[in-house]
């Protein structure tokens, strides 16, 4: 086990975030068809000032946080976003981004983040095909905006991933991006989880790749690259279902901490009161304590493969232990596909 | 050697944490964590503020450990996260 593993683990089984994801505003410059926010802007009366932002990383720090993820919405609309950037490193916490990159668009911006010490930043890119990937965040031009925002960052040295939500829009064209992906030597995660939005509103789900699509890319992936074939998820114990107010936590663009980006239910609101009252709250300990166990409708013979969160559910259908019937369909569709293909991969 | 009225700082690069009377330290290029023990943390987190010569005499004063030893010892350390570019 890595150092690092070692205090995953510790800290997530003494319920310490390492890893918190604070966002900072849910104003955004695209709009994606998909996108599981559901009002873009802010409420006027809830926008946090400087204070109140300082305060929430102070807290974040004495509870053990080390690695901040800061997102959005848009983070970079947020007027405050280079001042709490600089509060956050004078902090020493670990800094990452999730931003559509719309806003990086000189390599001085670049370099002003690789100075205040952020580490890695994960831009969402969908497609190889500008008409495809603009079409998904309904904004013109988004495609090349967000390939430069790729080089200028490189460029400025700082780490990029790509992460591209696979859609029935997007997912056929797959391939094709993983394989810029590959040559460009950028590392990409890739998820076929599309979540409705965070008032519960359905409309995004309508974007899901089918299973007929979902077979079709798993089957690709397992032929071009054995290693790709989908596996059994890592089993982290019987009792084990998510890190969700264990070793991670989240704050909303009002302050309110979250037990993951996941699960809107906030635990209490950290301007208002300290990090430990909010973390050991009777709401914080309910979704700790979720088991194995209690989920219902687990179907044996393809619960190893089927990956569980108990927010999207509760968001969904109101019943966080409740398996969804999206998270069934992709985990027979990658049992299948490794039942098929299981054998070709490589032996280490 | 250095001096003993050196106030060393913190890279403000590198990113850590502490938990347990242990310290977290992730390097400035991302590449390596490094883990300090109870020691080297209260060395760690008196950076920034002090001279040298005061976190040896507060070293002493909370760890039973005699002057050659903690001089030797610090020496080390300072030369390893120096080394390591963690401290400037």
């Amino acid at each position: 086990m890595s150092l690092l593993d070692k205090w995953r683990e510790n800290t997530a089984n003494q319920a310490i975030p390492l890893q918190a994801s604070l966002e900072l505003t849910y104003r955004c410059n695209e709009r994606c068809t998909h996108c599981y926010i559901e009002k873009f802007w802010d409420d006027p009366k809830k926008v946090l000032a400087l204070n109140d932002w300082e305060k929430i990383l102070d807290e974040l720090k004495s509870a053990g946080t080390l690695y901040l993820f800061i997102m959005g919405g848009e983070a970079m609309l947020n007027p405050l976003f280079w001042d709490i950037l600089t509060a956050a490193q004078k902090r020493h916490f670990h800094l990452s981004m999730i931003t559509n990159g719309l806003k990086i668009q000189t390599i001085e911006i670049a370099e002003r983040l690789k100075n205040l010490g952020v580490k890695n930043v994960s831009i969402s890119l969908y497609s190889i095909y500008p008409e495809i990937h603009d079409a998904m965040t309904q904004v013109k031009g988004s495609h090349q905006k967000t390939l430069n925002a790729i080089s200028l960052l490189r460029s400025a040295q700082i780490k990029v991933g790509i992460n591209c939500l696979l859609t029935k829009n997007n997912i056929d064209d797959y391939m094709k991006l993983a394989l810029w992906c590959l040559q460009e030597n950028l590392e990409m995660k890739v998820d076929p989880t599309v979540t409705a939005k965070l008032d519960g509103d359905l409309a995004p789900t309508a974007y899901r790749a089918n299973k007929e699509q979902l077979t079709r890319h798993y089957e690709q992936v397992a032929t071009t690259w054995p290693r790709g074939v989908p596996r059994p998820i890592y089993e982290k114990g019987a009792d084990y279902v998510c890190n969700a107010a264990k070793g991670k936590c989240a704050v909303n663009p009002y302050g309110d901490l979250l037990s993951c980006i996941e699960i809107r239910k906030p635990l209490g609101n950290l301007v208002k009161q300290s990090f430990t009252e909010a973390w050991n709250s009777e709401e914080a300990n309910k979704w700790r304590n979720i088991r194995n166990q209690d989920l219902k409708g687990v179907d044996q013979k393809t619960k190893a493969f089927c990956e569980h969160c108990p927010g999207m559910a509760l968001n969904e259908i109101n019943d966080p232990l409740k398996i969804l019937d999206h998270s069934q369909m992709v985990a027979e569709t990658k049992k299948e596909v490794y039942d098929k293909y299981a054998h070709q991969i490589p032996q280490d | 050697m250095f001096s003993t009225e050196t106030i060393y700082k913190k890279n403000p690069l590198v990113s850590w944490q502490k938990l347990d009377n242990q310290v977290l330290i992730i390097s400035e290029d991302n590449q390596h964590a490094h883990e300090l023990n109870e020691i080297a943390a209260f060395f760690w987190e008196r950076l920034d503020e002090m001279p040298l010569k005061k976190i040896m005499q507060d070293l002493t004063d909370n760890y039973d450990v005699d002057d050659a030893t903690l001089a030797n010892d610090i020496t080390v350390l300072v030369n390893d996260l120096k080394n390591k570019k963690l401290i400037l």
